[in-house]
């Protein structure tokens, strides 16, 4: 608190002070509160200053015990949520049914749509995220998304090639990059089958970010 | 204090100088007033009280407005978030909620005090300042009621709207102004939401500042103690001013010994209030009902504790009578009372006899609506327990409360519409199913856009999961020919996602103006 300069606070010199007869009866009228043991002259000082410094403390120690209360509360209120934030399947995890395995077993990868509910705080958005089913018994499951810009990689029957259609970048039947400007493989998706369904595990860190915000129109 | 007398002119008391120079200094000697008597120091601690609600409103405000929407579709959801998700949600809330019905209690009983003492007499800027604090104070507490949208919330907005609706000559367009529009929307809580944080809080602030910054009103008693034992000094040497800061005065440190007591006997009771507002908002929370929308029929609408009053004051009149006793009666109490420090009634002979008058006119005031009020509001509660079939409603919304509250928080589901992508433009492809059909009977697609677009924005330009239809863009976003063609160039200088490739040097010019010219035809 600097409510006053050091020196009306910690003046501690006032000998020889001269008080006119008026102020002194103010003074003298004052309550309780104020250092009386300052008018019986020089030699009490220090129990003025340690009044003085006590009722500093009071209004500093309910401040900052007022401040302290909130700041915890705004701290706990405040700090980011990781948990609530990103992909979720509802009771079922992060786990999303892509297709029924007796469907599986063709040439070709097969093309799905999947929805996934993207979960931030107070809203649910669900957002269409395309991955293709590799053929072969292991039933392999890659992202549909292009590691480079987030375009979705469609698939070349004839050249038997995952193709961008945005910046021409080229991967195998495997999903393994081969050309272009894409650093990296499609990505793999973790399944599982439960049942007669394939499921897929979607999380937004093994995504390239470029599938939220808005499509440009036009 | 020295036992000496003073000879001649003193060189130590100085009614420029301030005893406390730091800007809190300041501030703290405008509002101090004259030095307590006895059990009055303590009851002027209403200011402190008042300080402190006002900060915790503007903090909990302030916390609040970082999860809050001001929209109909999510603001239930978001405060129902903060209510039941959020770790110290509720407390802050319930701070907020029982700290808005608080604040108006405490101005009163500041602005009481004040008039008791005949404060608003030394200090005239304050005294109006008090009494525009209350005023704005109440109508933040109006604005903020409808924020959580609620049925609670949709009533007292109603409200708000058929009193600004009944007002003579300016109702409809006061309503209009108030709504946003014919009638309650989104568009409404927008306004209160932006009355409610920034208007009224700047207004707020307005006042606050302008009491302690710009308009001094140092202590008169203090003052005359000063000038008084200065004498007729009136140069200041060099050497005054040293000989100033190695002594210190006498009365300034009186002065600020006195401030500083006032200011921990502040501390100590706005703490009390505080431990006990913050006790009680941990276990009371602030009241959240289900969804406006799923507000059952016969719903009752009951305002808070501060609104009871004007409640139970608008059944008694028909609609249009109404609305002005609603506006007028708080305006009368409040002018009545801003106008008390500059009252002159005819030739009064003694200053003593117009502090009565004043006193007596201001008490009256006062008494007239704490009665008022009071009366109202327990005639309110008397007449919601009386009635059972009112008591039974109510019982049951409270129940419907219970319920919501119990219930584990449901997050919105903010709507495909605004899907990344898929539903985006599947709905203009699917509502407007016909659209390329027609698109391709009036022209199919140039071979150029097959070959090169079409795997994206679909054969017939529909649009396809993330990538956005382009059937009427040249209706909105008003894209002409050369608008595409400059696209197909430098989709960049567009601001489109990279996703959307150059094809600058893929198609020939000839292709990029048929592309376009076929891409700008639909519709």
């Amino acid at each position: 608190m600097s409510a006053c300069s050091d020196r009306a606070y910690f003046a501690s010199d006032g000998g020889g002070l001269q008080t006119a007869a008026r102020p002194r009866d103010v003074i003298m009228a004052m309550p309780e509160e104020t250092p009386t043991q300052t008018e019986r002259g020089g030699g009490e000082r220090a129990p003025v200053h340690l009044r003085r410094k006590l009722l500093l403390w009071i209004p500093a120690s309910v401040f900052a015990s007022v401040f302290g209360s909130v700041a915890a509360a705004a701290f706990r209120f405040l700090r980011p949520r990781a948990g609530e934030v990103g992909a979720s399947g509802g009771a079922s995890g992060n786990w999303f049914p892509v297709a029924k395995v007796s469907e599986l077993g063709g040439a070709e990868p097969l093309m799905r749509e999947v929805t996934i509910e993207h979960r931030a705080g107070w809203s649910v958005t669900p957002r269409d995220h395309a991955v293709f089913v590799l053929p072969g018994a292991d039933r392999r499951v890659v992202s549909a998304v292009c590691p480079h810009e987030g375009c979705e990689v469609e698939w070349d029957g004839v050249q038997r090639k995952f193709l961008c259609p945005c910046h021409d970048s080229v991967f195998d039947a495997d999903g393994a990059r081969l050309a272009g400007p894409a650093q990296s493989d499609l990505a793999r998706l973790p399944t599982r089958t439960s049942g007669d369904t394939l499921e897929i595990e979607y999380s937004d860190a093994a995504q390239p970010p470029t599938q939220s915000g808005s499509p440009a129109n036009g | 204090m020295s036992e000496q007398h003073s000879s001649s002119s003193n060189e130590r008391f100085d009614g420029d100088a301030p005893a406390c120079r730091t800007t809190l200094g300041l501030v703290l000697e405008n509002l101090t007033d004259e030095p307590p008597r006895g059990a009055w120091a303590w009851a002027r601690t209403t200011a402190g009280v008042v300080a402190l609600l006002f900060a915790l409103q503007l903090v909990t405000g302030l916390l609040l407005s970082f999860y809050y929407v001001p929209s109909a579709d999510a603001a239930h959801a978001t405060v129902s978030y903060v209510e039941k998700v959020l770790p110290a949600g509720s407390w802050l809330r319930a701070l907020h909620f029982y700290g808005s019905q608080l604040l108006p209690l405490a101005l009163f009983l500041h602005l009481l005090q004040m008039l008791w003492r005949g404060a608003y007499r030394r200090k005239p800027v304050g005294w109006v300042a008090g009494v525009l604090l209350l005023a704005l104070v109440m109508a933040n507490g109006a604005t903020g009621y409808s924020l959580p949208w609620d049925a609670r919330a949709f009533f007292s907005t109603r409200v708000a709207e058929n009193v600004a609706g009944g007002l003579p000559l300016v109702g409809s367009s006061a309503h209009a102004w108030l709504v946003g529009g014919a009638e309650i929307s989104t568009l409404t809580l927008s306004r209160f939401f932006a009355l409610h944080a920034l208007v009224v809080p700047a207004l707020l602030l307005a006042v606050v500042c302008a009491r302690l910054f710009f308009f001094k009103e140092p202590s008169r008693t203090w003052e005359g103690v000063r000038r008084s034992s200065k004498g007729e000094e009136a140069g200041h040497s060099s050497r005054q001013e040293a000989a100033r800061r190695t002594t210190g005065g006498d009365l300034n440190t009186q002065q600020c010994v006195w401030t500083l007591a006032q200011l921990a006997r502040n501390a100590v009771v706005a703490g009390v209030v505080f431990a006990a507002l913050a006790l009680y908002a941990s276990k009371y929370t602030a009241p959240l009902g289900p969804a406006a929308e799923a507000a059952p029929p016969g719903y009752l609408p009951r305002p808070g504790a501060q609104f009871l009053w004007l409640f139970q004051l608008l059944k008694f009149f028909p609609r249009p009578v109404a609305s002005l006793v609603a506006f007028l009666l708080p305006a009368l109490f409040l002018a009545a009372l801003a106008l008390l420090p500059f009252t002159r009634k005819g030739r009064v002979a003694h200053a003593a006899t117009l502090t009565h008058t004043r006193r007596r006119l201001g008490l009256a005031v006062f008494a007239a609506s704490a009665l008022l009020v009071a009366g109202l509001t327990t005639v309110a509660r008397l007449q919601d327990a009386r009635d059972p079939r009112v008591r039974e409603q109510l019982a049951k919304q409270a129940e419907k409360e219970a319920e919501f509250r119990q219930a584990p928080f449901a997050p919105l589901h903010t709507g495909g519409a605004q899907t990344a992508g898929g539903t985006d433009t599947a709905t203009p492809s699917s509502s407007n199913s016909a659209a390329p059909s027609d698109a391709s009977q009036a022209a199919q697609p140039p071979e150029a856009f097959t070959r090169n677009c079409s795997k994206c924005h679909g054969p017939h330009a529909e649009g396809k999961s993330i990538y956005p239809s382009l059937v009427g863009i040249s209706a909105r976003p008003r894209r002409t020919v050369e608008d595409i063609v400059a696209i197909l160039n430098d989709p960049r200088s567009y601001g489109l996602e990279s996703r959307m490739p150059s094809f600058a040097k893929k198609l020939t010019d000839d292709e990029k103006r048929a592309v376009a010219e076929w891409v700008v035809s639909l519709k």
